[in-house]
């Protein structure tokens, strides 16, 4: 089926994509050569270095840990600057973190050689020396560490390490002792820590990845972690080099429950969910301290069941349910028991998919009202890609109360809105947006008044030509579902963390092409999450590192 | 005073990861020439501006002193009460008030985010939002680490969320190269001392064995680092990497955290949680004067909030709205909102309160017993900043420089200046000198930051 969807979106533009100019190609591009067009790869790191939590899924991965183990949390965390965790051309490793890495593969090598069990997962057993299983342990574990086989000087300089370990360890068994200190350097090798990528082979002016980098690139974005058993045996085949191989790996990845958690952080990221943790709505009716964790792990659940019933954008802008723990269902007027979140059925009227979720509300509310500048400047941020420049400084606060009974609504307009110095980007674009959810109240329980006064969530947005108009957040969730650039710009979101990378004018085409086919076709999620990571953008790497990128004009 | 502590520490270039039992062999830090005596700089910043007349007719002065001139405690108690820095009175004869430092550039797109950035660099600043500005060029910081003790970083720490809209960017190592804070105490006292206490013979087996382990992987880094196909962004960021594999070497620190409040940094179980906040302030500045005293690094900065500081502080017992929002006088990050009562003087009473906050760090520092006589704040300058001028309109004027300790006899002290706008550039070339920095020839730093800036230190500071 997803054959199907990636030939359609192929359709939708065929080869009347803007061919390669210059340099990048000034808004997006692909190649066209003998009928067959490609999309170009952007400039990507040749060493994108590896989260903290794909750290902690490698880890437990290469050693068969039985969890995780937990190390990464003491991590010093990277001063990121995007949406997500994984851009790993800005992730560096300075002293500290080193320290830390270092660390944490002295416990790790440590904690397994203690362990006869543990042990015995990673080192073959049915050699008769201890130097073939010495040269068999390192081959076995190097594959899985470099996430490629060693080469032989790789190879040879890890068996010297090896021979240092009675050295090192006088009181271990010294075959013991050597794969404690390898374990120990290749959970600090660069080839562990940075995913690299030296194919330079140019191909149809395009340079593709190898098999073993094609493996990687797919295993860290759909499952946030280093290849698999059957993943390395397709690369060490050449299978991923091979389209429809390729795809069968790719829909066997995606059924799997750590694709669904990966689908689950991109949206926690994207909603910064993390940022829940911070409200507090005391004197509220619904109000529970332990509130903000329900919130946090809200968007996860619901998340999961549109991914798992094959939904996509649409649904999650549109869906009347969500679930909820017994503190949560009292934010929507119902009744749970217990802290099993559980699904619940929404009125229709009232909610609808992600946006009218109550931390996503809450977290951009004030202790005491509403926020809609920070709901609008959120989701035309976040949903809209809408470029908002910084508020200017030096704005004079909002006047007092003038005696005259008002909603927010209105007095928020008399300051920003048309006819004000604030029209252009509060009048227009935030706050139509942040208006419409002015039924939900700072905790997000739905309310019919502000201030006694009937609340009014009407407005009208332009999203490309003519204004669109929606008398409340439900409304607006259908027609944001509705729009190319929301759907545009979901994709671009999607398109910077499954690639791990900002994006840039070169993915523009792909990025419409996926953006057209979801909004025209409702694209399942697996279905988008696919194309993107099957696409030739994906599969290759461009001649131009990123340095050049940044020195273009 | 404290004295030598009872263990030495087995440490890493870049910092402490084991503990071991004393061992005399290894020659604790002892006096040396004076032209040697190291000497420390910490970096406390605090957001949001603080809460000083702007212009005639504005809220009324509640920060500085009322006179510029020389500064006892007398002066600073009794004479200035009613003034934020009052809170610093039992320190004044080792105090500096610096009035009149500007933010060098301006900030086009957000003043929070692109304010921070220059504080410690006077570099020009990308635009941007959020954490996107860079700072192009390097920080206080990190000069006084790479040119004083090379192969040990700055201490950089924070007391906020772990995510912010505005992070740190307090502390660069480079150009674009932001440094990455630390929100634990806990999780920063480990990486000093290491937990564990093995015999020195353990020592030297580990020390040996993670030498012939970073034998290895340097030998990777650096064949991947000198691979042609990679771009220069690559290669600076294994270069970072690269410098950062520093081989252990037994070197004595002659310290040790009271283990009283040992077990109260370990208790801390959310160091990023609000309401901790002003504790983890303290302890992590309880760090710094301990990592000060053990010669552990010689320069530390510790941003207090995200950007735009949202802590909700406590005041008489009552936890105030968000900082920034008190700061701004409404309920709002922008500038709709409902008015905040008597926001000025909660913004004063939260001024007070970071104020006693760095009181607490030079409290540490005078704790110390310095090998060279005296307590260890005699060999720092302690420097307490804010990004911002003022609440509104978050000004880049008159943004306040307090610095305590002579470093040395580098600096003067107790005095009240007004230098009249002068750029920060002036005062980090002050403060790096003070502590021993020099320019290519030796001569006193004059040209730290952006090479447009009349360069210059500030005369008043600078000590015989």
């Amino acid at each position: 089926m997803r054959c199907l969807f990636l030939f359609s979106i192929l359709a939708l533009v065929g080869c009347e994509g803007e061919v390669r100019g210059g340099p990048l190609g000034p808004s997006g591009s692909v190649q066209c050569e003998g009928g067959r067009c490609r999309d170009v790869p952007a400039p990507a790191s040749r060493v994108p270095r590896l989260s903290h939590r794909q750290w902690e899924n490698a880890t437990q991965q290469i050693l068969q840990l039985p969890a995780p183990s937990g190390l990464s949390a003491a991590f010093l965390d990277d001063a990121t600057t995007g949406v997500f965790d994984n851009n790993g051309a800005e992730l560096s490793v300075g002293g500290v973190l080193w320290g830390d890495y270092q660390r944490a593969a002295e416990a790790l090598a440590t904690q397994v050689t203690d362990d006869p069990a543990a042990l015995a997962r990673i080192v073959p057993d049915d050699l008769p020396t201890d130097s073939e299983r010495a040269r068999a342990f390192i081959r076995h574990i190097g594959l899985r560490a470099h996430r490629r086989p060693l080469t032989t000087e790789q190879e040879d300089a890890y068996l010297v390490l090896f021979t240092t370990g009675p050295t090192h360890e006088p009181d271990l068994e010294p075959f013991v002792a050597g794969v404690r200190v390898v374990l120990m350097a290749m959970l600090q090798s660069p080839h562990f820590l940075y995913r690299v990528e030296l194919s330079d082979e140019l191909s149809g002016g395009r340079i593709p990845l190898d098999d073993y980098e094609i493996a990687s690139r797919l295993s860290f974005a759909l499952w946030n972690t280093m290849p698999d058993e059957e993943l390395l045996d397709a690369a060490a085949s050449g299978e991923l080099s091979e389209p429809e191989r390729l795809d069968e790996q790719v829909d066997r990845m995606l059924l799997d429950d750590r694709a669904t958690e990966m689908v689950v952080r991109f949206h926690d990221q994207l909603l910064d969910t993390r940022s829940y943790a911070d409200i507090d709505r005391t004197g509220f009716d619904a109000w529970d301290p332990e509130l903000p964790a329900s919130m946090m792990a809200e968007p996860g659940h619901f998340v999961r069941a549109v991914f798992g019933e094959g939904g996509g954008l649409r649904a999650l802008l549109t869906s009347p349910y969500t679930y909820a723990d017994e503190r949560l269902a009292r934010v929507y007027g119902q009744t749970v028991s217990g802290d099993a979140f559980v699904r619940i059925d929404l009125d229709p009227s009232q909610r609808a998919g992600l946006l009218t979720q109550s931390g996503f509300l809450a977290r951009n509310a004030v202790a005491t009202a509403t926020d809609p500048i920070h709901r609008g400047v959120f989701i035309n941020h976040r949903f809209i890609c809408a470029q908002l420049p910084a508020p200017p400084n030096d704005i004079p606060p909002i006047p007092p109360p003038d005696g005259v009974r008002r909603t927010l609504r209105d007095r928020i307009d008399r300051h920003t809105g048309p006819g004000t110095c604030g029209a252009r980007c509060h009048g227009t674009m935030i706050n139509p947006i942040g208006f419409a959810y002015e039924h939900y109240d700072p905790l997000g329980v739905w309310r019919a008044e502000d201030n006694e006064l009937p609340v009014d969530a009407s407005a009208q947005y332009a999203f490309e030509d003519d204004p669109i108009a929606y008398d409340n957040a439900v409304q607006l969730a259908g027609v944001l579902a509705q729009q190319t650039v929301v759907h545009n710009c979901y994709s671009r979101h999607w398109l910077s963390y499954l690639y791990g990378r900002r994006t840039t004018g070169a993915d523009d085409i792909l990025v419409r092409r996926i953006g057209a086919s979801s909004q025209e076709e409702d694209l399942d999620l697996r279905s988008l999450i696919a194309a993107l990571v099957t696409s030739d953008a994906f599969l290759a790497r461009t001649d131009i590192e990123l340095e050049d990128l940044m020195e273009a004009p | 005073m404290k004295k030598i502590g009872r263990r030495g520490f087995l440490i890493g270039l870049g910092g402490a990861t084991v503990a071991l039992p004393f061992l005399p062999s290894l020659a604790p830090r002892v006096a040396r020439a004076a032209e040697d005596r190291p000497r420390f700089a910490a970096f406390v910043r605090a957001g949001n501006g603080i809460a000083q007349e702007w212009e005639a007719g504005s809220e009324p002065e509640r920060f500085w002193p009322r006179t510029p001139g020389p500064l006892t405690e007398a002066v600073l108690r009794d004479e200035n009460g009613d003034r934020a820095v009052s809170e610093l009175a039992r320190f004044a004869p080792r105090l500096n008030i610096v009035r009149g430092i500007d933010r060098p550039f301006s900030t086009p797109s957000c003043g929070h985010a692109e304010s921070i950035p220059q504080c410690l660099t006077g570099a020009r600043v990308t635009e941007g939002d959020g954490n996107n500005p860079q700072a192009l060029g390097q920080s206080a910081d990190w000069r006084i680490a790479q040119q004083l003790h090379p192969g040990k970083d700055p201490h950089t720490v924070m007391a906020g969320p772990g995510s912010a809209y505005i992070a740190e960017a307090l502390s660069w190592r480079g150009p674009s190269d932001r440094n990455p804070a630390e929100r634990s105490p806990a999780t920063a006292y480990m990486r000093f001392m290491g937990l564990e206490r093995m015999p020195p013979e353990v020592q030297q087996r580990i020390i040996a064995r993670q030498n012939s382990v970073n034998d290895l992987v340097r030998e990777q880094l650096d064949t991947l680092r000198n691979d042609r196909r990679l771009g220069s962004l690559d290669r600076r960021r294994l270069n970072t990497h690269f410098e950062a594999i520093r081989d252990m070497e037994l070197n004595l620190l002659s310290c040790e955290l009271d283990p009283g409040l040992v077990t109260d940094i370990m208790s801390v179980s959310d160091p990023e949680g609000n309401d901790v906040r002003p504790q983890v302030v303290r302890h992590h500045m309880s760090l710094i004067a301990f990592a000060f005293s053990c010669d552990a690094v010689r320069a530390a900065t510790l941003q207090i909030g995200e950007g735009n500081d949202q802590t909700q502080y406590e005041i008489d017992g009552v936890r105030q709205q968000r900082f920034h929002w008190i700061s701004h006088r409404i309920e709002s990050d922008g500038s709709d909102g409902t008015a905040i009562p008597n926001a000025d003087l909660i913004h004063h009473r939260i001024d007070r309160l970071q104020l006693q906050m760095f009181g607490h760090l030079l409290d540490q520092l005078m704790a110390y017993e310095s090998p060279y006589g005296g307590p260890l704040l005699d060999d720092c300058a302690a420097c307490w900043i804010n990004d911002l001028g003022n609440g509104p309109p978050h000004g880049g004027r008159r943004v306040p420089w307090l610095i305590a300790g002579n470093a040395a006899g580098c600096l003067r002290t107790g005095q009240y200046v007004d230098v009249d706008a002068q750029p920060v550039n002036k005062m980090l070339n002050t403060v790096l000198t003070a502590v021993g920095c020099t320019s290519g020839d030796g001569a006193p730093v004059e040209d730290f930051g952006d090479p447009g800036l009349e360069g210059g230190r500030i005369d008043a500071l600078v000590g015989a």
